[in-house]
């Protein structure tokens, strides 16, 4: 019980300071070739934590998230990648996506840090979170500024996906460890 | 015995064959624009229904079927779907890849809600009558 809070908590903390934050648009809002970049590495640090778990995760339901992580993410970023040479959008490296880079490297070195079990808790404690601020940040930030009606669409459709993997990362966290759920709730 | 009386008989004897023939056609249905052959005065037997899964939507998102009818899911989105009933639990695709499809036949009336494992944010219902 202990330790399952202590890693939530670790995982909030790590989050807590993304760079995400909509201050950080408050001088200046993002460019949609901001947008892109930044949508580009929100993807590929979440491949990147799934690729982790499937190679240190033994737990069923974790290897199951984090192969339609990687699956899912990774169809989001093809099509991306597409819209961006369709748009002839070269995408600019900014602030929230270099922050964003930056944060993973912390996390990375934590999920490294741990085996078993609490691997599982602190990886799924930080997809739910992850998913947060990243759909947080999507309906806050990135679509009120998309210029582009394509690229305001696409992010559209990736914030539904998105918000269906973090419901569907709290049902796993719920079976693999629900004391988080509970402390969630209790803080909530 | 080959004569023109017996052959006369002979074609007289088709062309009944024939007539009857085609008065059984007539009375058991009709005939299809492509030439194939339709029932028509008996009932239609079970349906297949289809439902397509796209820009993570089930569609359509409520579909009402009778008992012994079949469901044909279609994954034409760009990641894996389930159709996955939750109340109550009946069916379970398990995981349809992209361009994936699954059927399931109706065994029993009532109302199935239904979701995606993966994303249980799209949900849906069959009403079976």
């Amino acid at each position: 019980m202990k330790i399952s809070s202590g890693l939530v908590l670790s995982a909030v903390g790590l989050l807590g300071s993304l760079g995400f934050a909509s201050e950080t648009f408050a001088q200046q809002p993002p460019s949609d070739a901001n947008i892109g970049a930044i949508v580009l590495a929100a993807n590929q640090i979440d491949i990147d934590y799934g690729k982790l778990a499937l190679t240190e995760s033994k737990n069923k339901e974790v290897l199951a998230f984090a192969q339609q992580m990687v699956t899912d993410h990774g169809a989001v970023q093809k099509s991306v990648i597409e819209l961006a040479g369709k748009l002839q959008l070269t995408p600019v490296e900014n602030d929230t996506s270099n922050s964003l880079k930056a944060k993973s490297v912390d996390v990375t070195a934590k999920l490294k840090s741990l085996h078993g079990k609490e691997f599982d808790k602190f990886y799924i404690a930080n997809e739910v979170a992850y998913h947060k601020q990243v759909t947080d940040a999507i309906a806050g930030v990135l679509i009120p500024n998309a210029q582009n009606a394509e690229l305001k669409a696409a992010l559209q459709g990736a914030q539904t996906l998105f918000l269906g993997h973090l419901e569907h990362a709290r049902n796993v966290q719920a079976t693999i460890d629900p004391s988080a759920v509970r402390d969630a709730k209790k803080t909530k | 015995m080959n004569g023109p009386q017996s052959s006369m008989r002979s074609v007289a004897s088709t062309l009944v064959a024939t007539a009857v023939l085609l008065l059984v056609s007539c009375s058991l249905g009709t005939q299809d624009p492509a030439g194939g052959f339709v029932l028509a005065a008996v009932p239609k037997g079970p349906q297949t229904h289809t439902v397509v899964i796209r820009e993570l939507k089930f569609q359509p998102a409520m579909l009402t079927l009778k008992v012994g009818d079949t469901v044909e899911w279609k994954n034409d989105d760009i990641v894996p779907h389930t159709a996955t009933s939750t109340k109550p639990k009946k069916f379970d695709s398990g995981i349809l890849p992209v361009g994936g499809s699954w059927k399931y036949v109706a065994t029993k009336s009532g109302t199935y809600f239904y979701d995606c494992t993966l994303h249980p944010n799209m949900k849906a219902k069959l009403i079976v009558r």
